[in-house]
């Protein structure tokens, strides 16, 4: 593997780690919303509990990608910096919005109600809008005008198919993975009702993602590149995908007490993984198609090695922090579930 | 306004919404970590509690800087793309460290929260420490960019194009050490009289009971001597970036000084209105020969003015005024900080006289807008330049002709933002009044004057 390979699986690597925290965290949020409206404030406590604490540290793997891009393949972050402006100033205004409503529910509890919907709503469109960058990624879109300057006509992109075939594919995929980790998340706190309640959605919402999976890849535009004949090449990686869905699905419909929902949601991230280093492997060599390389876009090499090295070094420095972080974590959600419970299920402070 | 100049608002303002947060994200944690090793060294309860309640500050208020930069971070590639290809192949290290600064902050942050009376007395103190470490860090790597953008070494310029690269010289550049060592302490300073300031409009209120009244009287006394020490290591910082900017960028500092003729025994002038039309600053005022002791440390020495450079390449003049508040502002920081100690140690009491407290409560804005100036300052005087001397600011922005709707959502959404923060800060305190935690404040004088000391 040359080193511009390397640089682009990494790249990869922090997408698909975003992905998953990403998914989680945003679905989570979407979560808790839905179940506020059905009252269900076990389930809704569960949800924020989790989102509270982390939603600061996956917000950080975001600004990452970003800055590995730049000092990894400049080439790109100009290339994108130049088309990107409006929607990338969209997905700003609604983190902005995220965020900020977040971190004033610390402030005042009665003004719950707008809190968790702003924060919800939100949640569920965010990943829908970053999945739609893989759409214009393989092209059809953007073209060059005068003087080489990259243009991207908005409307045409925003009203295509294919990218609301995208968006769906990205809010339908968090939203299982997301129902999945807070059931397992439940279980873990041991409130077996509130796991049950997440693994119905997750029942419920893990076809409707495969399938919208599968049309964002088959979905193809003139001009593009033919991602479909593309990746099957890579059938076998594409093939244990599939299966690993198939398993991590089925896990979910063993009787309730036994269901080993530990193993479904590891099953679903292989599934992830592997789906997205088939989709990347067949993506390669271009960052835009077809007008932009990965070895095009590369920084000189003494940036390209310093980069990859700063984020190995700065990811195992910082690992004991992380050890020592989930281990209060965990303790916290034991704590959060168990005071949930003892109040009862439907406190007036929130009707 | 033109395209440019609706990119350079856009992201002026952005940058400015931003730095109000990071500043407070930068001083607060010094001031847990300091309030955590006075509360275990002298056992006050009053110092524990301070913490914990500036940690709520610091959580509302970190996630909206949490936001505005990731906004300027995304802002930076989509405004001024050309600029982004070549900082991703000279100086992107510091923005990359910064992540993990930035990380080892708020995971301590969480730890000391969630942790909470879990901790041990020393976790808890070392998770303040780092935290403190995190952000700070944070806040020196992203300003090693801004440092190279103003001397922009380690690299040969082939038509606008970086060859010959060397990462190190790159990312210890000329200006890293004061630039970073003077935004750094002017942070800690800035939100030390800002906390003070709020502990001066609670003694101001005449509701307070003595119990309230003591516990800020002490949070008065630890950030009084916070921001006395840091005003007046900001002003010699200041001085040495002067020094700096004689140097690497003098038409920057003739800028400043309004200074448009090359002179020996450069006056120094204070206040006063910067004309081009006159060549000279109306108004002001005149101090011989103190500019070029400033500059050189003679006062016969040779200050470069405006006249040594061409006219296109100067920076906008109004920037002496910015210059000088930013001065004036750092002066008054230290006059009032001397005021109060001078007045304790005469009087002998933890009671400071009414207007006193008053000018505490300005103080605290004043050291905000002091901030301000300071990085309107660097920046407009860096102009027409985005990297000095390399490129312009017009041949860095982006192609894209649609800024000017999105300066006008931008601006709506950081006006919302602002308003709700404050909002849910006073919400927050309403809520939570002091006599929610069960604290034995001690009233008694002669011990807190020795706490004074401490602190
Ligand atoms: C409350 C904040 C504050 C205060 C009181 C001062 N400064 Fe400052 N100053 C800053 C906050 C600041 C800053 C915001 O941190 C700047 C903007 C960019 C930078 O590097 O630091 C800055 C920049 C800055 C520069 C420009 C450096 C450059 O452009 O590269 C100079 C020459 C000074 N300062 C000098 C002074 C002097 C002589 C002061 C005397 C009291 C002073 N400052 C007080
Ligand atoms: C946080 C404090 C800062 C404030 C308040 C601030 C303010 C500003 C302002 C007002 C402008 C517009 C200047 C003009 O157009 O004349 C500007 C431009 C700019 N600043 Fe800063 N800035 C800050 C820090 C930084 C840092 C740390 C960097 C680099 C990492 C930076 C990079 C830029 C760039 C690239 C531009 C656009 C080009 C230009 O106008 O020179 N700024 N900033
Ligand atoms: C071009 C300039 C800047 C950029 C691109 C930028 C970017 C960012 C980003 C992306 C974050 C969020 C961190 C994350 O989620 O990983 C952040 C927060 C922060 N920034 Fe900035 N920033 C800039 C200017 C500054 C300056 C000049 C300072 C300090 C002097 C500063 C200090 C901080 C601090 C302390 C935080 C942590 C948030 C908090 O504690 O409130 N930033 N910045």
């Amino acid at each position: 593997m040359n080193i511009v390979a390397l640089g682009a699986a990494f790249i990869w690597a922090m997408i698909s780690i975003y992905t998953i925290l990403g998914g989680i965290d945003f679905g989570s949020s979407f979560w808790r919303w839905y179940f506020s409206r059905r009252k269900n404030w076990e389930a809704e406590e569960v949800a924020h509990s989790f989102v509270s604490p982390t939603w600061e540290l996956v917000n950080s793997f975001l600004v990452l990608i970003p800055v590995a891009i730049v000092g990894l393949f400049p080439g790109a972050a100009y290339a994108y910096g130049s088309i990107l402006l409006i929607p990338a100033s969209m997905v700003l205004g609604l983190l902005i919005l995220r965020g900020a409503y977040w971190q004033f529910g610390y402030a005042s509890e009665q003004k719950r109600g707008p809190i968790i919907w702003v924060v919800g709503l939100t949640g569920l469109i965010l990943p829908g809008l970053f999945a739609t960058i893989l759409g214009l990624s393989q092209g059809g879109y953007v073209s060059r005008g005068t003087q080489g300057a990259y243009v991207l006509p908005l409307a045409k992109f925003l009203f295509s198919p294919q990218v609301l075939v995208f968006l769906a594919f990205g809010i339908l995929m968090a939203l299982y993975l997301s129902a999945l980790f807070l059931a397992q998340y439940a279980k873990q706190a041991g409130s077996l009702e509130t796991f049950a309640a997440f693994r119905r959605s997750a029942q419920w919402v893990g076809p409707l993602s495969a399938v919208s999976g599968i049309l964002a890849i088959v979905s193809s535009m003139h001009g593009q590149l033919d991602m479909s004949h593309r990746l099957v090449t890579w059938w076998p990686i594409l093939g244990l995908s599939f299966v690993m869905f198939l398993v991590g699905y089925a896990g979910l419909f063993r009787p309730v007490g036994m269901t080993k929902v530990r193993m479904s949601l590891w099953a679903t991230v292989i599934q992830l993984v592997l789906a997205q280093i088939a989709y990347g492997c067949a993506h390669y060599p271009y960052v835009l198609y077809p007008y932009l390389t990965f070895s095009d876009a590369a920084s000189n090499h003494s940036m390209f090695v310093t980069t990859l090295v700063i984020f190995v070094a700065g990811f195992a420095l910082l690992a004991p922090g992380f050890y020592l972080f989930r281990s209060l974590f965990i303790k916290d959600v034991q704590s959060v579930v168990s005071q949930t419970a003892s109040r009862g299920t439907v406190t007036p402070k929130r009707g | 306004m033109n395209h440019v100049e609706m990119a350079r608002a856009l992201f002026g303002i952005t940058l400015g919404y931003h730095i109000v947060y990071a500043t407070i994200g930068v001083g607060i944690p010094l001031l847990i970590f300091i309030a955590e090793i006075v509360a275990a060294r002298t056992k006050q309860q009053v110092y524990q509690v301070f913490a914990v309640r500036m940690v709520r500050i610091l959580l509302l208020l970190v996630g909206v800087g949490i936001v505005t930069g990731t906004t300027v971070a995304v802002m930076l590639s989509v405004l001024w793309p050309t600029f982004m290809r070549v900082v991703g192949q000279v100086i992107n290290v510091p923005f990359e460290m910064e992540i993990f600064a930035f990380m080892l902050e708020s995971l301590f942050l969480a730890i000391y929260v969630y942790g909470g009376k879990r901790l041990s007395v020393k976790t808890r103190i070392l998770s303040a420490l780092f935290m403190s470490i995190g952000s700070t860090a944070s806040a020196v790597l992203i300003t090693d960019v801004n440092s190279f953008m103003n001397t922009p070494t380690g690299v040969t310029w082939v038509n606008g194009s970086p060859t010959q690269i060397d990462l190190l010289r790159a990312f210890f550049n000329p200006a890293f050490p004061t630039e970073l060592a003077h935004v750094v302490v002017s942070a800690y300073m800035a939100v030390a009289f800002v906390m003070s300031a709020v502990a001066a409009k609670n003694l101001l209120k005449r509701d307070q009971t003595s119990e309230e009244r003591a516990y800020h009287r002490q949070t008065l006394s630890l950030t009084m001597a916070v921001g006395g020490v840091t005003s007046v290591l900001t002003a010699f910082i200041g001085d040495l970036s002067g020094k700096f900017l004689a140097k690497f960028q003098p038409e920057k500092l003739a800028a400043a000084e309004g200074l448009f003729h090359t002179t020996r025994n450069a006056p120094l002038v204070i206040g006063g209105i910067a004309s081009a039309a006159t060549q000279s600053v109306v108004g002001g005022i005149h101090v011989p020969d103190l500019l070029s002791w400033l500059a050189t440390e003679r006062l016969d020495g040779k200050v470069l003015g405006l006249d040594h450079f061409p006219q296109n390449t100067w920076p906008p003049l109004f920037v002496h005024l910015l210059f000088d508040t930013m001065v004036g502002i750092g002066s008054f920081c230290i006059a009032v900080a001397v005021t109060y100690w001078v007045y304790r140690f005469r009087a002998k009491t933890l009671d400071v006289p009414g207007w006193l407290l008053r000018v505490i409560f300005v103080t605290g804005f004043l050291a905000m807008i002091g901030i301000e100036a300071g990085w309107c300052f660097a920046e407009f005087a860096r102009q027409p330049w985005i990297i000095y001397g390399v490129m312009t600011v017009s041949q860095a922005v982006t192609p894209s002709a649609s800024v000017g709707i999105l300066f006008v959502g931008f601006v709506s959404l950081y006006g919302v933002l602002l308003i709700a923060t404050i909002w849910a800060l006073k919400r927050y305190f309403r809520n939570h009044p002091l006599s929610e935690y069960q604290v034995t404040y001690t009233t008694h004088v002669v011990k807190h004057e020795k706490e004074g000391n401490l602190a």
